[in-house]
């Protein structure tokens, strides 16, 4: 969780200074693309308090979701349905989902000790 | 700290996630927009001209204000206030083209030219039209003409020219060449506007269509015959 939130930090901080740039057009993929990432590394956290964490799963996942998220989000835009609203309710839910489990076993082993 | 895949899985995806929601930040915050230098330019020119116009309303509510004192005073005088009215009246009538005026200005008369046609030339080449004459009424205007007239009828605001077969009516009547246009202004501007390099009376001559620009120092521009009929005009009133 800590080190998560370090990664975060470090890549907000690296991304405001990078000179990259790209069409503000872009900029509803993307930000389904980033919602899709963040539900991956969310599952990351859970599945490794589950003791279950796989990380072929993890990284497929985390490309796959976001790739597919940004590419629905297109799709959607050209046939005129806003489609995205499907990867943001699909990942939105499973995002607090997530986080509910996380609490709840970050809860469980701190009444343990 | 032992570094066993899940962290170094963790801390690399999350610092791609970093970088992908700093760089939407950025990009939704949208700081450096593409402004051409020219919309810059088109920016400042209206300011300047708002500025204008500010300055100069606040002239006329300074005209205004110095006319109601004028009035104040004349009601204090007494009697005075018909004359005034009177003075104001004259003016407006000058304004609205119902008075005959005169001064300096310039007296164009146009015509078909008589040039022999080349095999196969249109005719319409040398003939004048409607639309010859209002380019040219619009450059007098431009030119700064305060009153014009077309054979001796008053162009006001709502006077048509307009294409009568081999005719032109103007104010419902109906005209034939020779065309005779009056116009009260700066006569070397005004006439400059007619004959100038480029201008569209040059290029009317240029066709072969007769142009003869005269400047006069008394041009007399007759007033507009008729009662203006007004079907759908109201007066709106300040603060209804």
């Amino acid at each position: 969780m800590i080190i998560a939130m370090i990664g975060l930090i470090l890549g907000i901080l690296l991304g405001w200074y990078l000179p990259i740039t790209y069409p503000s057009s872009y900029s509803l993929y993307m930000s389904v693309a980033i919602l899709a990432a963040l539900d991956s590394v969310f599952g990351a956290i859970r599945s490794h308090m589950e003791k279950k964490f796989n990380s072929t799963i993890f990284i497929t996942g985390f490309f796959g979701n976001a790739i597919l998220a940004g590419f629905l989000a297109y799709i959607g835009d050209r046939l005129g349905v806003p489609l995205y609203y499907a990867a943001i309710f699909t990942f939105g839910g499973r995002l607090f989902q997530n986080f509910a489990l996380i609490r709840r076993y970050i809860i469980e082993k701190m009444r343990e000790k | 700290m032992k570094w066993d895949a899940w962290k170094l899985n963790i801390t690399i995806f999350c610092t791609i996630v970093g970088v992908l929601i700093s760089l939407q930040i950025k990009n939704v915050s949208g700081d450096d927009l593409y402004i051409p230098l020219k919309e810059i330019h088109d920016y400042r020119l209206s300011i300047e001209a708002e500025r204008k116009e500010i300055a100069n309303l606040k002239e006329i509510i300074e005209v205004r204000k110095n006319s109601i004192k004028e009035y104040e005073k004349a009601i204090e005088e007494g009697g005075i206030l018909e004359e005034l009215m009177l003075e104001e009246l004259k003016e407006k009538k000058i304004i609205a083209g119902f008075t005959d005026l005169e001064g300096p200005g310039i007296i164009l008369i146009l015509d078909d030219g008589t040039r022999e046609l080349e095999e196969g030339e249109d005719p319409n080449n040398v003939l004048v039209h409607d639309m010859d004459i209002l380019r040219l009424v619009n450059d007098l205007k431009i030119a700064g003409a305060e009153a014009i007239s077309i054979n001796g009828q008053r162009l006001l605001s709502h006077s048509e020219i307009n294409c009568a077969g081999h005719t032109i009516r103007i104010n419902n009547q109906f005209f034939a060449q020779p065309f005779v246009i009056k116009a009260i202004g700066n006569p070397k501007v005004l006439e400059a506007a007619l004959v100038a390099p480029g201008s569209y009376g040059e290029l009317l001559k240029q066709y072969g269509i007769y142009i003869k620009v005269d400047t006069s120092m008394n041009v007399q521009v007759p007033r507009y015959p008729e009662e203006i009929d007004f079907q759908y005009l109201k007066a709106h009133e300040e603060g209804d």
